[in-house]
């Protein structure tokens, strides 16, 4: 039974229309609730219930813990009761400093934070991150706890506002803050002898350049293969170390892809759905395969579908989709 | 007396099954329109209740009915060879499974008395 909703927020009461979100009716009332991608995939506008009912649907893709808590999207939520929220404490927010930004290519930079709280993380997962005006913004974790800094790709997007800021080297000494790490796009170790299946779509390489290397660590033995796929031949931005670590690794099966330029020894031209499709079509054992799928929302559907045509189970395919605004109203 | 669906192996067959069936039904050009720009996922919940329904499993499938369902569809050409091909991946699905083929016979005729229905007649 649903009656009239009713919200408060941060013990304010906020006047809400039914069927709107808790994220809008905050807005309309002056409050800015930190929020990027209004489809429940970046995690940005996290906030939490206090008391009152949690719609299911503003939970949906929140791990156990953060469910325990009382988090929920605001972007996603809306009341059908009474419910009153609050912000999340800085207790569980972050402090870091951009330490380098390094460009890679034309337009993507490498970022490496250094954290001043300590943050436990798997590499594959993804933070939010803040800057001190409150844009906030979903980034994947490229590099390894073991490492001095947190590492990020960023494709800097025309006219975009956090990327933007980003890719200036200007921004070095710059104090952030990161929420996280959230998302299910990590290697886990109960079967290290399956095979595993890695496709990155531009910067959507980035989780897998964290998640590769720490199955590598853990001792995975079954074969990896690890397709990047980019517009141009130059944004394949990681050639040369992807390159020498599969020259290290016999193991991993290297596959570059871009859709236009001249083709080589390393790169076939085409489109990565395509390739991903035949590769895996003929890899032995994809039935227990697992699969990382991370970028472009609109490719990732598309890996998705082709992998699993070609015989992975629809459990296995894992990944992050690279939302960058609302999704278009999708076929319900 | 037990439902097709308990003699089937419930639950875990069914999610077994749903897999199968729906790369069937994907990968079959004459019907994979119908499924296209549709979320894999849900998609995927969505199999389930079709495959839960006509195996006669627990009704917790609280959706839209058989008609309203695929009324758009019937607007854009849903008709008898469409279904045909459905109940015939469905079928092969259950056969793979080891389904022993008058159960699988069954299916296919709790599918067919929806015929009707699907097709808005
Ligand atoms: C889970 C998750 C993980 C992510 N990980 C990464 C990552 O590792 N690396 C990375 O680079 N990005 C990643 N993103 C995307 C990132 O969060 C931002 O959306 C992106 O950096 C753009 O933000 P912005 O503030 O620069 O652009 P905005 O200011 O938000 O957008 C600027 C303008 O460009 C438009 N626009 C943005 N993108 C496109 C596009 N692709 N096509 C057409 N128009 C567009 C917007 O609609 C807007 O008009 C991730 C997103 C999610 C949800
Ligand atoms: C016995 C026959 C069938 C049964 C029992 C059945 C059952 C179902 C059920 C339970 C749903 C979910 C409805 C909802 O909750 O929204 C559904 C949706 C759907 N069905 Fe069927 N179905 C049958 C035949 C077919 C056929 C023949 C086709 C096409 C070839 C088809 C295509 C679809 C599509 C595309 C959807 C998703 C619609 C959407 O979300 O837009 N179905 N079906």
């Amino acid at each position: 039974m649903s009656t009239t909703p009713r919200l408060r927020y941060e013990g304010r009461e906020i006047p809400i229309e039914e069927g709107e979100t808790a994220l809008s009716a905050c807005a309309r009332a002056g409050i800015v609730i930190p929020s990027s991608c209004l489809s429940g995939a970046c995690q940005s506008c996290l906030v939490r219930a206090r008391s009152g009912e949690i719609p299911a649907a503003a939970q949906v893709g929140l791990g156990p813990a953060k469910k325990a808590l009382g988090c929920l999207l605001a972007c996603l939520c809306r009341p059908t009761g009474a419910l009153e929220l609050e912000a999340l404490d800085a207790s569980s927010e972050y402090k870091a400093t951009i330490a380098a930004v390094e460009r890679l290519a034309p337009t993507i930079v490498r970022v490496r934070l250094r954290m001043d709280d300590e943050m436990s993380y798997r590499p594959g997962q993804f933070v939010t991150l803040l800057r001190a005006d409150g844009l906030a913004r979903a980034y994947s974790i490229a590099s390894l706890p073991s490492e001095a800094t947190i590492e990020l790709h960023v494709r800097e997007v025309r006219g975009g506002q956090m990327s933007g800021w980003l890719a200036d080297p200007a921004r070095v000494g710059e104090a952030v803050r990161l929420r996280g790490p959230a998302g299910e796009c990590f290697f886990t170790s109960e079967a290290l002898s399956r095979p595993l299946v890695m496709v990155g779509v531009g910067t959507g390489l980035a989780p897998l350049w964290g998640i590769v290397r720490d199955a590598l660590a853990q001792g995975h033995a079954g074969p990896i293969t690890l397709l990047h796929g980019a517009r141009v031949i130059e944004d394949l931005y990681l050639r040369g170390p992807l390159t020498a670590l599969a020259r290290a690794h016999p193991g991993l099966d290297l596959r570059l892809c871009a859709l236009h330029g001249e083709g080589d020894a390393e790169v076939t031209i085409g489109e990565i759905d395509a390739l991903a499709k035949s590769t895996v079509a003929a890899m032995p054992g994809r039935a227990s395969a697992r699969a990382f799928v991370c970028g472009d929302p609109a490719m990732v559907a598309r890996l998705k579908k082709g992998l699993f045509l070609a015989g992975l189970s629809l459990r296995e395919i894992v990944g992050d989709a690279f939302v960058e605004g609302p999704r278009p109203a999708a076929a319900l | 007396m037990s439902t097709i669906y308990e003699q089937i192996g419930g639950e875990p067959a069914m999610s077994a099954a749903v897999e199968l069936f729906y790369r069937k039904v994907l990968s079959d050009e004459v019907i994979a329109r119908f499924f296209e720009g549709v979320d894999m996922e849900r998609q995927m919940g969505k199999q389930k209740a079709f495959l839960t329904m006509v195996t006669g499993g627990p009704n917790n499938y609280t959706g839209r009915n058989m008609r309203d369902a695929h009324a758009h569809l019937v607007k854009t050409g849903l008709s008898d060879v469409h279904f045909d091909h459905v109940v015939k991946h469905l079928g092969d699905t259950l056969l793979e499974l080891g389904v022993p083929a008058e159960l699988v016979a069954q299916v296919g005729a709790a599918a067919e008395s929806m015929r009707a229905d699907v097709l808005d007649r």
